[in-house]
Parts: structure tokens; C-alpha cells; sequence
């Protein structure tokens, strides 16, 4: 048998659901049988059922080495949307999991090249959940876990100067309301273009181009004063 | 939108921000966790088989090895991770693995015992399981827990709530819902059945069927019309190379990639005529729709820089150098934008 992936079972207990990514409500799974066979709707709560009842799933050499790849091209942009929308460094980790495990079983209905997209959009939507069932400060954010990011700069002074600036950033975007930050996020820091982000956030290019207007202005007024305060 | 990112048009400061935050990576291990996740399929499946033959058969003898064997399957199951390179990714999925080999011989335990009219020990380890779920902990139980639920007693007291029927614990298993609120799937899963038909324990169990949105009928019918699920399904990883370095333009064959490429095409065809008629402005709006990830990036990058150039705009366009030799250095104009940096220098 070839090498297989699959997904392992969540818990659709709410006392694991709430130290999770899962999104913190459910729906039952609606299961009409038709014809002996079991036909699964496409709802607004589908996701939850993925995540609530992913089981496993053979995946063949080419799925695999596929999945592998979207690991290793997209894991750094997916850990950095998810702490760009508010998702602590300590959460992080689980909520990149559940991104991949999503894209694990979606994985033959993710076209060619749209990988990164629908890693990112994913998690800004496992993110949103998270962020429905807790709100916590960024700054809450165990300084140990934050360490364990990489940076590409290596001196003492840089690292330095990277950590402020960053810290600055994510001050900013903490500010920013959500619908917002997500759209800049993907956009200024991720790169998706902007027919990009409404598919993969299930919005009108439209939308996403006024957020980000609205992001940009945010980010800029928000950026003056700190330029004001940086003169001072 | 403007397609023009901050880091290109905006203050030094605000590019130093963004530029911050780009240069963050994830941590090694949260990496591993997600390759882990692919690890913890292989016993997954063959304890899927497992369960299905405990159904199919009836036979105590299962439910009596089982706690042995996921005891068995944990050990396995790390060593076929380290045979597939998983490095640390396996001590994440072994556990994982093990939990739900432990998890389906439960069920195998309970279609088995439920052939001979006593069920052994599941409610013990549903038991076990919550305690644990409460306590925050993976939701996988121990061998060892199942092992104790599903060790056969003489004395067993059959239990007055009925258990589900075979059929039910095999399509549980094997009810895999489709879709969710991710990103609109361009592409139906429709191929789900011939995963399926993957695994020869699942042959008998009823398949599950994706019902797909709106958008997906017509490619679902496409796919339907062709019939046979396993051969004839064309699944979409079967268009992606495997080892290719440059994988976008072996894929542009899909509708999909192949409206971006045009669109691709026209918006260089745009820039140009914008750069020859003087207007480099014009050409940035036209470039900037070209998203990093086409298969034409590195020449919309390139004709950036000249339109950045030629507008006076040397901090954008060093940048738009920089962000080409980085992202594509075996582009042809790599080398154009690595003189033009070092003579900007």
C-alpha cells in the first residue's frame, strides 16, 4: 500500500474544543441517506463538521509529496498570517495544524497554484474562530513561545531593531478591527492580490478593496503617530 | 484597489514595519506538527481494515488482540515515520496514530462483542477519554486504557444501551464531510470516492458523496458523466508535479490557471504599451494585478523596475530588484536587476 496520510479525529467535546482552534460552537452533521449513500452538504457551519469529524483518508505518493510541498513553501506564511490577525505566538502552532489538516482533506480541491491561498484564507478563518472563542492580548503572548520564531538577520542589534519594529507592527494591527486586519494582512504582508483574498475569504473584490483602503488608512495614521512619538 | 503595495509606495518607516514582520519564520517543531499530521494516516487506514473485518466477521478474537495491537500499531507507526523521513514529525504522530488505531479497535471492539451479545469495555474508555478531554490532553486514549477496556471479562454485564450496528460504526468511520467555509473550492472533491475505493476495507461501506456548491455543478457533472471513480476520476494532484522546482506553468493546463496566465499576458501586454507610450504610472496599475505567484511574475517585476525607474522612483524600484534577484535568481532578468542594484550601490 502506498504511503498514506489521513486525518485523526477531534474532539467534539467542548472542554478540548475550548483549549483548541476549533471553532467554539457546533451543528450537527445533517445526513440524509440517498440511495445508500450518504451525501454531505455544503453548509456555513461545514467547516466545524470538517474539524469536528475529519477521519481518515489514503492519500496516494503524488498527494503526498504535494502536501509536503505546501508545507514547506507556505507553513512560514501561514504562521505569520496567523500571528499578523491576533493569534499568539503559544497558539499558533496548533491553529497552523488545523489549517493543515483542513488542506489535508481538501487537498484534491485545492486547484494548482492556489495552494497559498487557501492556506491563508483557511487560516484567517480558523483564526476568526479561535478569536470568537477567546480574546486575548497579543501581549499575552508567552515571551518563550515568541522566541521560538526564526529570523533571517543574524547580529544582536538587528534582532534588536527587528523586535521593535515588530512589536510596533503588531501593536497596529491589534488595533486595527478584524475585518480589516485580515484583509491588510493578507494583502501588505502576505502578498495575495486582491481577487485572491475575496475568494479566499468569501468576499466581493470590492469589499476587500475598500477594507484595505480603510486598513491603509489605519496603518498610516497609526504609523505617523509613531513616527511623531519616535521624533520626540 | 491600488495593487501597489505599502512596502513599494509607502514611508521608510512604514516599509520597515512590514518589512519586519516579513522576515518572520515559523518555529522548526509547529512545522513538524504539521507534517506529523501526514504520519498518523498509515494506521489509521489499516486500523480502518481492522475495524472492518471485526464487522465483518464477528469474531471475539479481535476485541480480545486489540489492546495489543494498538499498543503494536503505536510502535509501528513511528517507525514508518522515521522510514518516511518525518524526523521529529514522528514522535508527534505516533501518539496521535496510536490514538486512533486504539479508537477504531474500540469500535472493532464493540461490533465484535456486539456479535456475541456482551460489549466489552468502550463506555470504560469513552470514560477515560472525557477525563482526559477535560484535563486539556490529546484526545486519544492510552493503549493501555484500551487495552484494560477491551480485555475480555466472563462476567460481563451486556449493556442495556444498544450498541450501533456494524454498518453505522463503519460508515462513522468513514464519514469524512467534505466541504467547509475554507476558500471557495474550484475544483469539486468528487474524486472523494476514489479515495475510497483506495482502501480495499472500505469497499463495502456505503461512499460518501460531496454535494457540491453552485459554483462546482458543472465540473461535478463533468466528472460524473465520466464514470469510473478511480481510473477515470483525473484527480487534481495528479496535474501537480512532483518534483518540478516550477510547478505554475505544468499546472496552467486547468481553466483556472489558464484565465490567470491570460489574464497575465494581457496585463504585461498593458504595462508595455504603457512604458512605450511614456506613461509608467499606467504600467505599475497594470503590472501590480500579477501576483507572485504567476507563472509571468518575474517579468512583471521586471517591467517594475523600468516603469518605477523611468517615474523617478528609485527606493521602489531598487525594491522591486531586490524582491526579483531573491524570489526568481534564475530568471533571465535576474542578472539585469543584480547590475542595476550594484550600480545603485
Amino acid at each position: 500500500m502506498n504511503t498514506m496520510g489521513a486525518l485523526f479525529e477531534l474532539s467534539s467535546d467542548p472542554h478540548v474544543r475550548a483549549h483548541t482552534c476549533l471553532p467554539q460552537h457546533s451543528t450537527p452533521i445533517s445526513e440524509p441517506p440517498v440511495s445508500g449513500e450518504r451525501v454531505l452538504r455544503a453548509t456555513e457551519d461545514s467547516e466545524d463538521d470538517v474539524l469536528l469529524t475529519a477521519s481518515p483518508r489514503a492519500l496516494g505518493p503524488a498527494e503526498e509529496t504535494r502536501y509536503r510541498r505546501m508545507v514547506e513553501e507556505h507553513f512560514d506564511a501561514v504562521w505569520r498570517t496567523l500571528r499578523g490577525v491576533g493569534i499568539p505566538a503559544a497558539d499558533a502552532d496548533d491553529c497552523a495544524q488545523q489549517v493543515y489538516l483542513v488542506a489535508l482533506h481538501r487537498l484534491n480541491a485545492i486547484e494548482p497554484n492556489r495552494e497559498r491561498s487557501f492556506l491563508l484564507g483557511t487560516a484567517v478563518r480558523i483564526a476568526s474562530n479561535a478569536r470568537r472563542g477567546r480574546r486575548r492580548s497579543r501581549e499575552q503572548a508567552d515571551s518563550e513561545a515568541v522566541d521560538r520564531e526564526r529570523d533571517e538577520r543574524p547580529t544582536p542589534e538587528q534582532q534588536s531593531d527587528l523586535r521593535e519594529r515588530r512589536a510596533i507592527l503588531s501593536r497596529i494591527l491589534e488595533g486595527m478591527p478584524d475585518e480589516l486586519r485580515d484583509v491588510f494582512v493578507l494583502f501588505e504582508l502576505e502578498g495575495l492580490t486582491a481577487p485572491e483574498i475575496g475568494e479566499a475569504m468569501g468576499i466581493p473584490v470590492g469589499t476587500a478593496s475598500s477594507r484595505l483602503r480603510r486598513a491603509r488608512e489605519h496603518f498610516r495614521a497609526q504609523v505617523a503617530r509613531v513616527a511623531q512619538g519616535e521624533r520626540r | 484597489m491600488s495593487d501597489v503595495h505599502l512596502d513599494e509606495e509607502g514611508t521608510e518607516l512604514e516599509r520597515e514595519l512590514l518589512a519586519s514582520w516579513k522576515t518572520m519564520t515559523a518555529p522548526e517543531d509547529a512545522r513538524k506538527k504539521a507534517l506529523g499530521v501526514l504520519a498518523a494516516g498509515a494506521t489509521a487506514v489499516v486500523a480502518t481494515q481492522a475495524a472492518v473485518a471485526a464487522s465483518a466477521g464477528g469474531k471475539a478474537a479481535v476485541a480480545k488482540s486489540a489492546g495489543v495491537l494498538a499498543k503494536v500499531f503505536g510502535k509501528i507507526v513511528a517507525k514508518v515515520s522515521a522510514g518516511l523521513n518525518l524526523g521529529a514529525g514522528a514522535s508527534v504522530a505516533a501518539p496521535v496514530a496510536t490514538g486512533i488505531v486504539a479508537k477504531t479497535v474500540i469500535a472493532t471492539a464493540v461490533v465484535a462483542t456486539t456479535v456475541v451479545g456482551v460489549e466489552v469495555g468502550a463506555p470504560i474508555v469513552r470514560e477515560k477519554l472525557e477525563h482526559r478531554a477535560m484535563s486539556g490532553a490529546v484526545v486519544a486514549p492510552r493503549p493501555a486504557d484500551v487495552a484494560e477496556a477491551v480485555a475480555p471479562k466472563s462476567d460481563v454485564v451486556p449493556e442495556h444501551e444498544a450498541p450501533p450496528p456494524a454498518d453505522d460504526l463503519v460508515v462513522e468511520d468513514d464519514l469524512a464531510p467534505e466541504e467547509t467555509v475554507v476558500p471557495e473550492p474550484a475544483v469539486p472533491p468528487s474524486n472523494e470516492p476514489a479515495a475510497e475505493e483506495e482502501r480495499p476495507a472500505a469497499a463495502s461501506a456505503p461512499k460518501v458523496v460531496v454535494e457540491a456548491r453552485k459554483n462546482d455543478v458543472r465540473k461535478e457533472t463533468t466528472k460524473r458523466t465520466q464514470g469510473a471513480p478511480v481510473a477515470a476520476a483525473p484527480q487534481a494532484t495528479d496535474a501537480v508535479p512532483t518534483g518540478d522546482a516550477t510547478p505554475k506553468k505544468k499546472a496552467s493546463t486547468t481553466p483556472a490557471a489558464s484565465s490567470d496566465l491570460t489574464n497575465a499576458l494581457r496585463a504585461i501586454q498593458s504595462g508595455r504599451e504603457a512604458l512605450a507610450n511614456r506613461n509608467p504610472t499606467a504600467a505599475i496599475e497594470y503590472l501590480t494585478v500579477i501576483g507572485n505567484d504567476s507563472p509571468l511574475a518575474a517579468e512583471a517585476m521586471a517591467l517594475r523596475f523600468d516603469a518605477y525607474t523611468r517615474a523617478g522612483n528609485k527606493e521602489a524600484a531598487r525594491y522591486v530588484a531586490k524582491k526579483l534577484v531573491t524570489s526568481f535568481p534564475d530568471s533571465p532578468y535576474a542578472s539585469r536587476m543584480q547590475r542595476a542594484l550594484e550600480d545603485g550601490e
